[in-house]
């Protein structure tokens, strides 16, 4: 009898927990528990060379279930500011972010205390502890870019590094730097984004110090030496650089640009948001380097399909 | 198998309630029932919702080609009215194309990149809304203008491109679908070939078809060209950085119509749509596993709604078997009452017609029962009764003979006096045996009976041994089976005063103790062993001598049956000292109703108890 009692209780017990569960189920179907928000933090997020990557995060995003954040900011000044930034994402909402860090010193941007998911794009970090990242091989970009120039008959160069706090960017100088040593080309000048700056209001420095070839290793860069082409006679450089904003694009196909290194940039925000849902989604410490691909883009290639496809991912 | 037939046979051994296996029965019953119905209720959903779905992906398809050549067939308009009302009536030589075009652009400018002119050798004629071509620009190697050059009579659509026709200060790059068409031009009078382009803006066809792409659950639609190359895609920018794959190209070879298909693994619906003129198709996947995804909320549904069945069906089922078994219940504890001992009890007669006619039937069942019982008491009491009159029945026989053998031999020796005396004690000893047929007397009569029985074997004797009687007067009011003492004075005489020669006594006592009454008759005979005395009482008679030959057993068992087990005959003896037999009985005070009692057989134990109990 009393067999019967408990075998009838457990009966009913799992009839409630069968109408418990399904009602559960229902009141929560539709919620989109299963969504995660990731932050990204790049610099000068409006603009538009991060198109493509906005466009790569966009539909990482849709394939995910990842709610993103696109974190508004202006041009960094220093990379404390993105640490604020970073830190008030990790210590937030944000179930994990993905930054393009301003500075390679690790502690200068990454708060230590967070132990949310942070993945690395664009450049990388000098730490002992591994990060995913997604980014091109920096050093193979250089070497592409000095290739370019050396085929052009350059004689005497003149560099734009960029922003030199960042170890991409010291990466790609070095690697430029050795293949144009070895190839015997001098190497006039080589000009941070800060000297750029202040070099850009003496406008005579650069037309007292001609070269017939710049490289610019950095988008803005290559705008800005642009800018110097267009804005002063006496000048004269065959310009190979790295970018992809469509006013490079522009006068790439006017000639003004030789030739442009273009990282894929919408592979490199799919790629970084699949990584960071994956380490978010299951809890694991494993980091995974990606590397993205980059075109060098003439002229000659710049309708080709292939190229358009990595220019402009996104339809006007 | 030998475990699982022991299992089975020990479960089918088992006993349950009615209330149990109606319920548990019922249950079963239901649960299949409902299970049957939840899963063919989940899958008529399935297959309705699979339907709908199909049918869903088929009408957005159409929906959307239906779009999509509206769209196309608006180009194609723009296209003839620019040719037509335009070109056909101006003279390239002497008037402009530009304000015309201009106007058909600003009409038609949300869905326009640009409309432009050329020459058969690729110079630009007019073009809006920009008119500076950039240098080095060869259109004669483009496709578009090869495309309408080839075929004089058709328009031709290009699969997406990015522009590259105009200068554009602005840095913007346009995603085009070029429409091409041969023109007829007049210049200066003279006909001459031209090409008419209207590039179409790509991202007005990328919208109208992200339209049809909005469901999540993984159905889309994507655009190719005849020969499979992509024109829209969900994700084409993955296939193209070979992130994701698409079955294009087989697709291709598809018929307008819905076919399965087994791509990478996965199994989908593909309902392949021809658009009208550019011969693009559109292409619906509908995974097969989005069914599933979208059945989930019904799957929680029906299984809800089976499980809440199922409770019910359960609390019913307790409510009906409790009201059904509760009349066999009530009748159960009745039989149960019943075999606890209670002999009159109270049978439960109601419920439904065949439990109340089970209930008549049981009690009138007891109530039989009951009478047979009784009537078999009655039948014991009577053997009882007939069992102590053959026992009495016994003594007269013997005595009589020996007495009257004794008197014969007095009168033959002329001891007249001796014989008179010994006929007048027979007499009332007679008397006092017959009592009218009752067979419990005053303790007074049995005395005077023990006295008359005693002068009469003193005679016979010749006085060979003393008797004396020492009787309390408070007892002789008592009650006693008759005839108990004589055989104990008669034991006495043949077995203790035969080998006396005159000194033999016989002692005879009564005395009250408590509420018992005790008749003693001792002699100072041969004795015996107390453990020969005691097999006496068992059953172990001696040989009979003498006497009536009614023993001490015939005693013990007459006053055990008439006053009950605690009570009769107890012997005390040793050897060459002597017996002592003492008569154990209730005191009882003799009235017409306790004569009456005793006489009826009845076990006076009972009585005396109650008796006793009430006393107190």
């Amino acid at each position: 009898m009393k067999k019967n009692r408990i075998s009838g209780l457990l009966f009913l017990l799992v009839i409630l927990a069968v109408i418990g569960y399904s009602a559960h189920e229902m009141v929560n179907q539709g919620k989109d528990e299963d969504y995660i928000s990731v932050s990204v933090v790049v610099n000068d997020s409006s603009n538009v060379r991060w198109d493509a990557f906005r466009s790569g995060l966009e539909q990482g995003a849709e394939d995910n279930h990842v709610h993103l954040n696109l974190v508004s900011t202006g041009t960094f000044q220093n990379a404390q500011e993105e640490h604020t930034i970073v830190k008030r994402e990790l210590d937030g909402e944000a179930d994990g972010v993905i930054v393009e860090p301003y500075s390679s010193e690790a502690d200068v941007i990454l708060p230590t205390e967070s132990a949310k998911p942070v993945v690395l794009v664009g450049t990388g970090i000098e730490t002992d502890r591994l990060f995913t990242s997604v980014m091109t091989d920096h050093g193979k970009l250089g070497k592409s870019l000095a290739d370019a120039v050396i085929q052009g008959k350059a004689v005497k160069v003149g560099i734009l590094s960029g922003n030199q706090s960042q170890l991409g960017m010291r990466q790609r100088l070095k690697s430029v730097k050795d293949k144009l040593e070895e190839a015997g080309i001098e190497i006039s000048w080589i000009l941070s984004e800060k000297e750029l700056d202040k070099k850009m209001r003496n406008v005579e420095y650069f037309a007292e110090h001609p070269v017939d070839t710049v490289i610019s290793l950095d988008n803005d860069d290559t705008e800005k030496a642009v800018d110097i082409i267009l804005n002063d006679d006496r000048i004269s450089w065959k310009l190979y650089g790295e970018g992809r904003s469509e006013k490079l694009i522009y006068y790439l196909d006017k000639g003004t640009i030789q030739e442009l290194a273009v990282p894929n940039e919408y592979y490199m925000g799919y790629q970084s948001i699949v990584l960071a849902a994956q380490n978010i989604r299951y809890y694991t410490d494993k980091t995974e380097q990606a590397e993205v691909e980059f075109y060098m883009v003439s002229k000659d290639n710049l309708y080709d399909e292939e190229t358009n496809r990595i220019l402009f991912p996104a339809v006007r | 198998m030998e475990k699982i037939r022991e299992l089975l046979t020990h479960k089918n051994k088992k006993t349950r309630s009615m209330q149990m296996t109606i319920s548990i029965s019922f249950t079963i019953l239901s649960v299949c029932c409902m299970c049957l119905l939840g899963v063919m209720l989940y899958q008529q959903f399935t297959r309705k919702a699979e339907n709908l779905t199909v049918e869903n992906s088929r009408q957005l398809l159409n929906q959307t080609t239906i779009n999509l050549e509206d769209y196309l067939r608006n180009m194609r308009r723009i296209s003839d009215a620019m040719y037509y009302t335009v070109i056909k009536n101006t003279d390239i030589g002497s008037e402009s194309l530009e304000d015309s075009m201009n106007l058909l652009y600003e009409a038609n400018k949300d869905k326009l990149v640009s409309v432009a002119c050329y020459t058969n050798d690729g110079k630009l004629t007019e073009a809006s809304p920009i008119a500076t071509e950039k240098p080095g620009v060869d259109v004669k190697s483009q496709k578009w203008f090869q495309d309408a050059a080839g075929e004089l009579e058709n328009f031709h659509f290009s699969t997406p491109h990015v522009q590259n026709l105009f200068d554009d200060p602005s840095y913007r790059y346009y995603w085009v679908v070029s429409l091409s068409r041969t023109v007829e031009l007049t210049r200066n009078g003279n006909t001459m070939l031209g090409v008419l382009l209207v590039d179409m803006n790509y991202s007005s066809i990328e919208q109208l078809l992200e339209k049809a792409n909005t469901d999540t659950s993984g159905e889309y639609v994507y655009l190719m060209a005849p020969d499979g190359e992509i024109i829209y895609h969900p994700k084409q920018n993955l296939i193209h950085m070979g992130l994701y794959e698409e079955n294009n190209t087989e697709a291709a070879g598809y018929e307008d119509t819905t076919v399965k298909e087994n791509f990478h693994g996965e199994k989908r619906l593909v309902t392949v749509k021809t658009i009208s003129y550019t011969g693009w198709k559109l292409i619906s996947v509908v995974p097969m596993k989005s069914f599933s995804m979208g059945m989930t909320g019904m799957r929680n549904l029906v299984v809800l709604l089976v499980a809440l069945t199922v409770l019910a069906a359960v609390m019913l089922n307790q409510m009906v078997s409790a009201r059904i078994s509760k009349p066999l219940r009530r009748l159960n504890d009745s039989v149960k009452e019943w075999e606890a001992g209670n002999m009159n009890p109270d049978i439960y007669i109601g419920g439904s017609m065949e439990v109340e006619h089970l209930g008549k039937t049981l009690r009138s069942t007891v109530a039989q029962i009951r009478q047979l019982m009784d009537d078999i008491v009655v039948e014991q009491e009577e053997k009882r009764k007939s069992e102590l009159d053959a026992l009495q029945s016994q003594i007269n026989p013997h005595f009589l003979y020996n007495t009257l053998d004794s008197i014969v031999w007095m009168i033959t020796g002329e001891r007249y006096d001796d014989a008179v005396f010994m006929i007048t004690q027979l007499a009332s000893l007679f008397r006092i045996s017959l009592s009218k047929g009752k067979t419990v007397i005053k303790i007074e009569d049995e005395v005077k009976h023990a006295r008359n029985y005693m002068n009469i074997q003193k005679i016979r004797y010749k006085n060979s041994f003393e008797v004396d009687f020492q009787i309390e007067e408070d007892i002789l009011d008592g009650c006693i089976v008759k005839l108990v003492l004589q055989p104990l004075l008669e034991n006495a005489i043949y077995y203790g005063m035969e080998f006396m020669d005159g000194e033999g006594e016989i002692h005879v006592r009564g005395y009250r103790k408590d509420k018992d009454v005790y008749l003693e008759v001792e002699d100072n005979g041969l004795g015996m062993p107390e453990e020969e005395a005691a097999e006496l009482l068992n059953g172990k008679e001696r040989p009979h001598k003498h006497g009536s030959g009614v023993g001490l057993v015939n005693v013990h068992s007459r006053l055990k049956l008439r006053f009950g087990e605690a009570y009769g005959l107890v012997i005390h003896s040793c050897p060459d000292e002597g017996m002592m037999v003492q008569i154990h009985i209730p005191y009882i005070p003799y009235t017409v109703e306790t004569q009456k009692f005793l006489e009826s057989g009845k076990d006076y134990s009972s009585v005396s108890a109650s008796g006793k109990e009430g006393s107190e």
